[in-house]
């Protein structure tokens, strides 16, 4: 079953997990025991659970076995949940058949265990056509933001994922806000200040606009101003929005001003004349940009453990700005997810941004590689129309787990 | 190594008139990831057979000539050279390292006694020449045996070196280094018929090449957009027609293919065909562009026909109909339901290759589960067949696997759900002329042969 944890087991490091009975038990990092009920689960999620990890899906090295069954029951069990709570409104989406739903139709013929599923669907016309776009995107970011560190990730693959995306956003876009259940259920346990909390009313103005799906796409460049990949683009690209902001923006602190911008230049042009010295036009031509176009959101995500001192303030200012600009959305929308790449491709074409390469394996860039997935959780979490408090950047307290459990059992 | 060639025989029957019988299996006892088969190729004769890995090494192969004892035995193939064609590198100013996996070999016509192809890795194509020596000179004036120069004051008398046969001595020499011309991951190489030129493709250029020349090459495609974030589209695959050295076709990831003409212009930008299918609404889902992504281009022999794979389908085009193939065979359809987990862990993307055999009316290409199927264009029946040791026994004969998707199960069926994903035939290639095929199941190669073909001659 190709559903993405949307809980992101990697950050909740899980051990012991066993199934006994309708129970699923494990013990959470800091020794907590966490019982599961998984009544809601069938005989064959377990089965597909166990699938899960036995090579038909290709996992984080991180993750225990025990994590990753528990991925794929709280997928499934978001799973089902969404499919009792569905309206059955979108009656014109069956072609968009959910792979799970289509496969039991025919496993209901055959002998063996997932035969005897009582499945909670008849068929694939009752699966949530939302639900699984959502889960589709975000296993689109999640490959966005993994790759093998050190190695160039496939220009055709990221293409690919870049246009599902787009897709998916130009969709949700025409469809205005149309958020998963499991989502909006969560809204209470907002951990976030008061700031943000009185932020959410203005969303909630912009009637039919596609404020939300925009939320959830803004993240990716939001995320990038989290983590800027330098002070250089992390500027030049604060500017470019300040620029077209109005509104709620303004009562924020301006983005410092982009002081290396002229060191920035001189080294691009002289890079230039080299390029026009060298022969071969076609091999240097562009080499930065594909790679940029790969990195937008690991070298963001990845370069924080690069950034001066200095730019704390800006950084915690950068997040604020961003999302408090409904105004922008047309902006934002438009550069999609390649925001950073534009700027890249603009102004760095020639410059070497590998040094902020997204990379888990090494262990300086440890705090990133627990970042990126983070970042990614936020997405997936009902706070990401909103940025992570400062203060206490990347970590989410385990009374949220027990409220996303909370909300999965549904007990 | 820890190369051991096998040399059982298997039969296997393919259709009706098609009986395969495993010509050898090559089995690299390691498992490490270098050496995982990445591609496949047969040399213009059939004699020879070329393997690169993951590991930068080429591995050939060559057919063993009929002994007079058994006339008509096939000859099997064994290992004739091992050559590491590639070595890892680093590029600094990106940070980011180069893998030495083959992508592509092709050979080159054979001009003379040597053999020579080319082979690539994501960004270096290199030209090699194989050529055999089986006698020394002996006896010269200055050295001695050991290639020493002599102390002249030795030197007595003048004699006449003479040739002196030896052990057969294979030499493989690096020609050409066909460096700096891509930017992006060469995921093509195609020798033009005017035997001078090549190109070779990457994502988003393809250059043409004079087989001579190094440090030159012309960019005859480049879909780079001026703004990367305008990218939707990267270039796939890429080859020459066979016979018209002006034209060559290339594949995109939306699902299209290109035919263009050099004699146009010097930039092929603007294609002179476009090929593509407008997509079935009613198989209309999130995935529908990734899996119509072709993985693989292929001129057919005659040159009338363009064999392209994409996920689901293997297509067959006639080159004078752009709007739509003339045949499409699905490949794995029961995977449709399943595309989900296979955009997840990321099977979606994987590059099935696909291969005519010498008269085009069987078309081959590979599956999951070490599966491959063929297809006979004139009969319409396909087969599923499997290359694995542990279902083949010396002679015995191939059963054709069946893949149940539903509905009763028959003995010896496999569930699409007991399906290995990690178990994939991507590499494939059919004899030039006879029914023989070389598959790369990971680390394995297996050879077969039509067994027919061999017990009537």
């Amino acid at each position: 079953m190709g559903l993405v944890p949307i809980w992101n087991p990697s950050h909740h490091p899980v051990s012991n997990g066993a199934f006994s009975g309708n129970n699923f038990t494990f013990t959470l990092q800091d020794g907590r025991k966490q019982n599961l009920c998984t009544k809601t689960f069938t005989e064959e999620d377990k089965l597909l659970g166990q699938r899960y990890l036995c090579g038909s899906r290709v996992v984080q090295q991180q993750e225990t076995f025990a994590q990753r069954i528990l991925a794929s029951c709280l997928a499934h069990s978001l799973l089902y949940r969404e499919l009792e709570s569905h309206d059955w409104k979108q009656e014109d989406r069956h072609t968009y058949m959910l792979a799970k739903a289509g496969k039991r139709k025919f496993d209901e013929h055959e002998d063996g265990m997932e035969g005897k599923v009582v499945s909670p669907t008849d068929g694939p016309s009752k699966v949530s056509y939302t639900l699984q776009r959502q889960t589709i995107f975000n296993i689109s970011l999640m490959k966005l933001y993994n790759h093998r560190p050190l190695t160039e990730p496939s220009l055709q693959k990221t293409v690919l994922i870049n246009n599902m995306l787009r897709r998916i956003q130009e969709e949700m876009k025409q469809e205005g806000s149309l958020r998963p259940v499991f989502i909006s259920t969560s809204q209470s346990s907002d951990p976030l200040g008061d700031a943000y909390q009185e932020a959410q009313p203005a969303f909630s103005h912009l009637a039919p606009s596609p404020v939300q799906p925009n939320d959830l796409l803004s993240t990716t460049p939001l995320e990038s101003c989290l983590t800027p990949a330098s002070l250089l683009e992390d500027d030049t690209f604060c500017t470019s929005q300040t620029t077209q902001q109005n509104g709620p923006s303004s009562k924020l602190p301006p983005p410092p001003p982009p002081p290396i911008q002229p060191v920035k230049d001189s080294f691009s042009s002289a890079l230039d004349e080299i390029e026009e010295l060298c022969p071969t036009s076609t091999s240097t031509e562009a080499a930065a940009t594909e790679e940029a176009t790969a990195h937008v959101n690991d070298d963001t995500a990845a370069s924080s453990t690069h950034k001066p001192e200095g730019t704390q303030e800006s950084r915690t200012s950068e997040p604020k700005l961003m999302d408090s600009l409904p105004g922008n959305f047309e902006l934002t929308t438009s550069t999609g997810f390649l925001t950073d790449l534009t700027l890249d491709d603009i102004l760095f074409s020639d410059i070497d941004t590998s040094m902020y390469d997204f990379d888990p394996c090494t262990s300086n860039a440890g705090t990133a590689s627990k970042m990126a997935p983070d970042e990614l959780l936020k997405t997936l979490s009902p706070y990401s129309s909103q940025p992570v408090a400062p203060s206490q950047p990347f970590k989410i307290d385990l009374t949220e787990l027990d409220h996303i459990m909370e909300v999965l059992v549904g007990s | 190594m820890g190369e051991d060639v096998d040399t059982r025989k298997i039969n296997h029957s393919f259709l009706r008139d098609h009986n395969y019988v495993t010509e050898g299996c090559l089995d690299i006892i390691t498992t490490s990831n270098a050496d995982i088969i990445s591609t496949v190729e047969f040399n213009h004769t059939g004699d020879l057979l070329a393997t690169g890995d993951k590991g930068g090494r080429v591995v050939i192969f060559q057919r063993e000539p009929e002994t007079k004892n058994e006339p008509y035995s096939q000859g099997e193939y064994n290992v004739y050279s091992t050559f590491q064609s590639h070595e890892p590198e680093f590029d600094y100013l990106k940070s980011l390292e180069i893998e030495e996996k083959i992508n592509k070999i092709k050979w080159l016509p054979q001009q003379n006694a040597a053999h020579s192809l080319l082979s690539t890795n994501d960004k270096t194509i290199k030209l090699w020449k194989i050529s055999e020596r089986d006698k020394r000179p002996e006896g010269y004036n200055l050295k001695d045996e050991e290639g020493r120069l002599k102390d002249l004051c030795t030197v007595t008398s003048l004699q006449v070196p003479v040739l002196k046969p030896m052990d057969l001595m294979v030499e493989v020499s690096p020609r050409r280094i066909f460096s700096n011309g891509h930017t992006y991951h060469v995921n093509s190489i195609s020798v033009n018929s005017d035997c001078e030129t090549y190109m070779s493709a990457d994502d988003l250029r393809i250059n043409l090449w004079h087989l001579a020349i190094t440090d030159r090459s012309f960019n005859i495609v480049d879909i780079k957009p001026a703004n990367m974030e305008d990218l939707t589209e990267v270039i796939t695959a890429a080859e020459f027609h066979p016979h018209h050295c002006n034209l060559f076709v290339y594949s995109s990831s939306k699902g299209s293919l290109r035919l263009c003409d050099m004699r146009a212009s010097a930039l092929c930008d603007k294609h002179c065909k476009l090929y593509e299918e407008p997509e079935d609404p009613s198989n209309r889902s999130f995935f529908s562009e990734i899996i119509s992504s072709v993985s693989d281009v292929k001129f057919s022999h005659s040159g009338r026909y363009m064999l392209t794979r994409d996920y689901l389908t293997v297509k067959v085009w006639d080159l004078n109909m752009e709007t739509k193939p003339l045949e499409t065979y699905q490949v794995h359809d029961y995977l449709r339901s399943k595309l989900c987990s296979l955009y997840e862990n990321d099977c979606i993307f994987d590059k099935f290759e696909c291969a005519w055999n010498g008269s085009d009316s069987v078309i081959m290409t590979g599956a999951y589960n070490n599966f491959f199927r063929m297809f006979d264009r004139n009969t319409k029946r396909d087969v599923t067949l499997e290359a694995s040791r542990e279902s083949s026994k010396p002679r015995a004969i191939l059963k054709p696997r069946r893949v149940c998707v539903g509905g009763k199960r028959r003995k010896d069926d496999i569930s699409v759900d007991s399906l290995d994903f990690t178990k994939k035939i991507l590499h494939t290639a059919w004899h030039p002329t006879e029914n023989i095929i070389a598959i790369a199941a990971t680390n394995n190669l297996y050879i077969f042969q039509d067994k027919v073909n061999s017990e009537m001659q």
